[in-house]
């Protein structure tokens, strides 16, 4: 196990930059996620710390040591590529000894260490088989086995769930969740999936065109999201928002509706905001905002109710069951104490 | 609004199906359609296969039965003589020694620089890298007797002609082009991620090429083995120009020697050697079909 440090990062192609300076550290044996949409950065940040990419400039320690031009196969990590990787060749067993036999270990160890592996991930059967006789869950496995063999320092996930199905991604989730609970090793997971970050990160790195817009604990960007991008990025459904003016103690959306501020808004008058408010922290209401309401998705705990007010759709999570049909007028009133609110200029929270 | 279902899933029973009329037909058809194709494809095979049955019916001749009207097909009484006047009073073994080894160096060093070119072509982006793959495209378009009387030239200047080496070098000319050719679709189709996760795994880059890339591009370099062998085998130009050394004769240049020098034809001879000359290329051609399987790659990503 060993931790990473990142310090002043950049990555640029040719002369455009992609990573603009990001810098944090990531504790001994902690599953931080990098998150984020297509084309921030995530990914190229998790290849530098392969070594697959060059450093434009900054630094990437492992341990105390600089690696910048360290090779990946001296760096000590394992990784999980996006589409497998795995050695067509050679069969499932071949695959997860492959850099044990390259460090020329004994057969007896390599047996042993595969077989451990193997059977932590349910790969016994398996392993005379070759890539293309597995399905895609048990390709993602053995190439998991192939990095828990390495018995590395680190190990890097580059979106390992992305090509599964819905319920094998769901499953691989927690077994991934598990796997690191008994390992304790240092792992960075990268994911565009919020609920993949949400589940599974002890830290989350939350990114937007090359920079960091919020690190913290699941929880901590949740409720308490540093800009406008985080709030709607995290969570699902998303939150929704409303712009307008704080005015006279109250939110004044630009149709004149009034809504009632959190706390945090004390001190500020005539500000130009946005209002966040959670779908689970808007409740049907006899008065409150109306609008119709345009579609009704019951999963069975709970109801989401999407209604259009004043031209903007608006999303609820209620767990009480109404009886609505599309069309009907409603009323929803936000649960003031859980609003958050954003400059209008910055996308900063207030 | 709800509708009572049975506890467990409950298979129907299938009911007897009975071909209709159409169906009928549309078998008729299809079974017409067939025996249309197998006519076609022995009517061809027939054409492709037939100078190589007079061949290898014409060696195990007589000579007297060569040469008789009207011609026979079979022979009544078959010999090795053609093959034994072949190897015992001719140079033959000496051209195929030749022919093997000229064909051998320059068709394995055909492969190894173009699967290391290829590799860098499409691994590393460099501007030349498109330019280059054109123009050896185009230097393959090229015809061979345009090269022919150059390449006479720089060999007679560096004093080699008449040497396997020299002739060697020139066939790179045929062998480097077609396997580059051959190669490329190969070595792109080997995902990146395939070399990046041995290199992790703790293999150098030429590691990863050899571990990696050589056993997922190998059908292709079986494949690009085979058919420059088949191509210098057969080659007669090159030759002619550069070797005029009687014991450094290829096969081929032998066979047209037969012909050329000899006042009577020896008919028995010239197929028999042609029957020699094909053997070697068809046990290549059975090597390869096995080396090359289809669906080796296939599983090495999300597919």
């Amino acid at each position: 196990m060993a931790s990473i440090g990142i310090r002043e990062v950049w990555k640029a192609y040719s002369t455009e930059p992609v990573v603009f300076g990001i810098d944090f550290d990531i504790p001994d044996g902690a599953f931080v996620v990098l998150v984020g949409p297509s084309g921030c950065g995530k990914s190229t940040l998790l290849r530098m710390i392969a070594g697959l990419e060059d450093i434009s400039a900054g630094e990437i320690l492992i341990g105390d040591k600089v690696v910048n031009d360290v090779p990946p196969k001296d760096r000590d990590i394992a990784m999980v590529f996006q589409n497998y990787a795995l050695y067509p060749h050679l069969t499932v067993k071949e695959n997860m000894a492959f850099s044990l036999r390259l460090r020329k270990e004994r057969r007896e160890a390599v047996d042993e260490q595969v077989n451990r592996a193997a059977d932590i991930l349910g790969l016994t059967n398996l392993l005379d088989r070759y890539p293309r006789a597995l399905s895609g869950g048990q390709r993602q496995r053995v190439a998991m086995g192939r990095a828990i063999v390495r018995d590395a320092s680190v190990f890097l996930f580059d979106e390992p769930l992305s090509n599964l199905d819905a319920k094998l991604r769901v499953q691989m989730r927690t077994e991934l969740k598990a796997l690191h609970q008994r390992l304790k090793t240092t792992t960075v997971y990268v994911t565009h999936d919020q609920i993949e970050a949400m589940t599974m990160a002890d830290i989350i790195v939350v990114m937007q065109e090359g920079v960091i817009m919020q690190l913290g604990t699941p929880l901590e960007l949740y409720d308490h999201p540093a800009n406008r991008f985080v709030a709607g990025f995290i969570g699902s459904p998303s939150m929704n928002f409303f712009e307008g003016n704080i005015s006279q103690g109250l939110f004044t959306t630009g149709d004149g509706r009034q809504l009632a501020l959190p706390e945090t808004a004390a001190g500020y008058s005539d500000t130009p905001v946005t209002y966040g408010i959670r779908p689970e922290h808007l409740s049907v209401s006899k008065d409150g905002i109306a609008g119709k309401v345009l579609v009704i998705e019951p999963t069975g705990s709970e109801t989401q109710i999407l209604a259009e007010i004043d031209g903007q759709q608006v999303l609820a999570v209620v767990r009480e069951r109404h009886d609505l049909q599309p069309g009907d007028d409603i009323c929803f009133t936000p649960d003031a104490s859980q609003a958050h609110l954003f400059d209008r200029e910055n996308g900063e929270r207030i | 609004m709800t509708t009572s279902y049975p506890g467990r899933a409950q298979r129907k029973q299938m009911p007897s199906l009975s071909a209709s009329p159409r169906a009928r037909r549309a078998a008729a058809k299809r079974r017409f359609e067939m025996l249309l194709r197998m006519l076609g494809a022995v009517t061809v095979l027939m054409i492709v296969l037939l100078p190589l049955f007079w061949m290898l019916a014409s060696s195990f001749k007589p000579n007297i039965e060569l040469f008789q009207r009207p011609p026979s097909i079979f022979t009544a009484n078959p010999t090795f003589e053609h093959y034994v006047e072949l190897w015992e009073f001719t140079s033959f073994p000496r051209y195929f020694l030749n022919t093997f080894l000229v064909a051998g160096i320059s068709c394995l060093a055909g492969v190894i620089i173009s699967l290391i070119t290829v590799y860098a072509i499409t691994r590393f982006e460099f501007i030349a890298a498109r330019v280059f793959a054109f123009g050896v495209l185009i230097i393959y378009m090229l015809p061979p007797i345009l090269l022919a009387l150059p390449f006479f030239r720089i060999w007679y200047n560096l004093n080699m002609l008449n040497s396997l080496w020299a002739l060697g070098i020139t066939y790179l000319t045929i062998t480097l082009p077609f396997s580059l050719w051959i190669l490329r679709p190969y070595i792109e189709a080997i995902p990146q991620a395939l070399e990046e996760a041995a290199m992790i795994d703790g293999c150098t880059r030429f590691q990863a090429f050899r571990k990696v890339i050589v056993p997922q591009a190998w059908p292709g370099i079986v494949a690009s083995f085979v058919f420059t062998f088949v191509v210098v085998w057969n080659e007669l130009l090159y030759s002619l120009v550069l070797i005029s050394d009687e014991a450094k004769r290829t096969v081929s240049l032998g066979i047209a020697s037969l012909i050329l020098e000899t006042s009577v034809y020896s008919w028995g001879l010239v197929n028999a050697a042609g029957v020699l000359a094909t053997v070697p290329v068809l046990f290549l051609f059975a090597f390869a079909a096995r080396q090359m399987v289809s669906g080796l790659g296939a599983g090495a990503v999300k597919g």
